[in-house]
């Protein structure tokens, strides 16, 4: 065989640094380890680094991460207008993995700052990208009517303690994560063939936490490569979902009602909190491989390998 | 993790001030470096950092230490939120150290590429940044002097952008 020993060392670390060099250490780290320092701050401040140094001067317009906040502004024509600076002062040659964005405003001036921001981001292919609204009066409408990116993988939107209203349809063929939190649904946008859910086919994780629906009708989530799910307070979300996922193995249910587990032969974790029986129900394949479940309060029902086993509450259930 | 090796293997690291540290195995695999050297077959029995000072290596090994005997985040296991609550009050507590040797600790992490580390020595440069004006940032990291930008040149940037300097 031979031997390691030939090979090179300088797999050794990330980039070249020089080390020991005395007072300002930090100018000599690789630009990637200061644009991480620098998506840690506020991107007002990020800017401000250009006047730090020599080194400093152009650092910002390569970052790859943008944190947007409305709340480092006084005003929104002020934002506004921070915003198509950022833009439009930004290496336009530097994708863009990562988008955040923050609002606690709504009008038509911000409609079109989400928009330009988004559009942005999706023409820098983003990959990850989270849409934070902050408190208001009252619901909001979100603002993107057709959200479509080759690109996204993890999309994040929330919003406490008021809703936002989902009208949107989506074509996001390449994400894995959906994060929704206080949003409401209507048909159009759950409907089976041309809703959001099936307009993700490569889901693998999908949260919803404090839902609501407009009307009656049942919901069907199905995708062939979803592995994770969890619903949290959805008290106010009166329907069923329709639970059609192959590959689930982790299923978390907090104060959900109406869960109708149709088939899930994979799952082999399941935590269940809740006080009523039936808003977890499981058909007949719905739940072969469990191989661990944590339920706290109520007993449910399981189907383990074609048998109904009850869970007792309160209790661990571990299959050995 | 290691091929062949067990975790009772001890490994010696070399400090550029020629000092001496043993330690297990287990705990050098923090580093994706050293753990890639083992696995490649190409660390000696004392492996030298000839750019890292025995204080910031001292630093390093508590803190790969800790986290190496911590519980690591398994997918499906139950984490034990003690165990959690624990390493981020030890990381607290750990960060709690001059700039300068945060720097320090930062590009030897970042040389040895311990991801942890590093993201949390960016964290705590961070957080002392934050919400400082440029004049105060410059003292907080202590930049080079000769990097300086001539007050012309300076005024240029804050011109140029002046939209984010009100």
């Amino acid at each position: 065989m031979e031997s390691g020993r030939g090979k090179t060392r300088m797999k050794f670390g990330r980039g070249k640094t020089r080390m020991n060099v005395q007072g300002d250490r930090l100018s000599n780290l690789p630009d990637d380890l200061i644009h991480k320092i620098l998506s840690l701050v506020g991107i007002k401040l990020v800017v401000q680094t250009s006047a730090l140094s020599s080194r400093w001067r152009y650092l910002w317009t390569s970052l790859p991460c943008l944190n947007f906040s409305s709340e480092d502004f006084k005003t929104l024509p002020k934002f506004s207008n921070f915003v198509t600076n950022v833009l439009s002062s930004r290496n336009n040659q530097i994708e863009m993995p990562s988008a955040i964005l923050s609002f606690h405003v709504t009008s038509e001036v911000f409609e079109v700052l989400v928009k330009r921001i988004v559009n942005y981001a999706f023409y820098h292919n983003v990959k990850q990208l989270t849409v934070s609204f902050l408190p208001y009066e009252s619901e909001v409408e979100f603002p993107l009517s057709l959200f479509s990116s080759q690109s996204l993988e993890h999309l994040t939107i929330g919003r406490r303690p008021n809703f936002i209203i989902l009208t949107s349809t989506w074509e996001l063929t390449s994400l894995t994560t959906l994060h929704l939190e206080s949003i409401t649904f209507n048909d159009e946008v759950t409907a089976k063939d041309t809703g959001i859910f099936s307009k993700c086919a490569n889901l693998k994780k999908l949260v919803l936490k404090y839902c609501k629906m407009g009307s009656s009708n049942d919901v069907d989530i199905c995708h062939s490569e979803l592995s994770s799910l969890t619903l949290e307070d959805g008290t106010l979300f009166r329907n069923v979902i329709n639970v059609v996922e192959p590959q689930l193995k982790d299923l978390t249910v907090r104060n959900w009602q109406g869960l109708h587990l149709i088939s899930a032969p994979e799952l082999v974790s399941l935590r269940f909190e809740g006080w009523q029986s039936q808003w977890l129900q499981f058909s007949s394949y719905g739940g072969g491989a469990l191989m661990r479940g944590e339920v706290v309060g109520v007993v449910v029902w399981a189907v383990d390998g074609g048998e109904v086993m009850g869970l007792a509450c309160k209790r661990r259930y571990v299959k050995t | 993790m290691s091929t062949s090796s067990s975790s009772s293997k001890k490994i010696v690291l070399k400090s550029a001030d020629n000092e001496t540290f043993e330690i297990d195995e287990i705990v050098a695999l923090e580093s994706q470096a050293i753990k890639n050297m083992i696995e490649d077959e190409c660390a000696d029995n004392v492996i030298p950092l000839g750019n890292i000072d025995s204080k910031t290596l001292s630093k390093i090994i508590e803190y790969c230490k800790k986290h190496a005997e911590s519980p690591k985040k398994d997918d499906n296991a139950d984490i034990d939120e003690k165990a959690v609550e624990d390493l981020k009050s030890f990381d607290a507590e750990f960060a709690k150290v001059d700039m300068p040797l945060i720097q320090d600790i930062l590009m030897a992490a970042n040389f040895l590429n311990i991801d942890n580390l590093i993201g949390l020595m960016c964290r705590t440069i961070a957080d002392r940044i934050k919400g400082k004006t440029p004049e105060e940032i410059r003292k907080i990291l202590n930049i080079n002097k000769n990097d300086l930008l001539s007050p012309e040149q300076e005024a240029k940037a804050r011109e140029e952008n002046s939209w984010a300097f009100d």
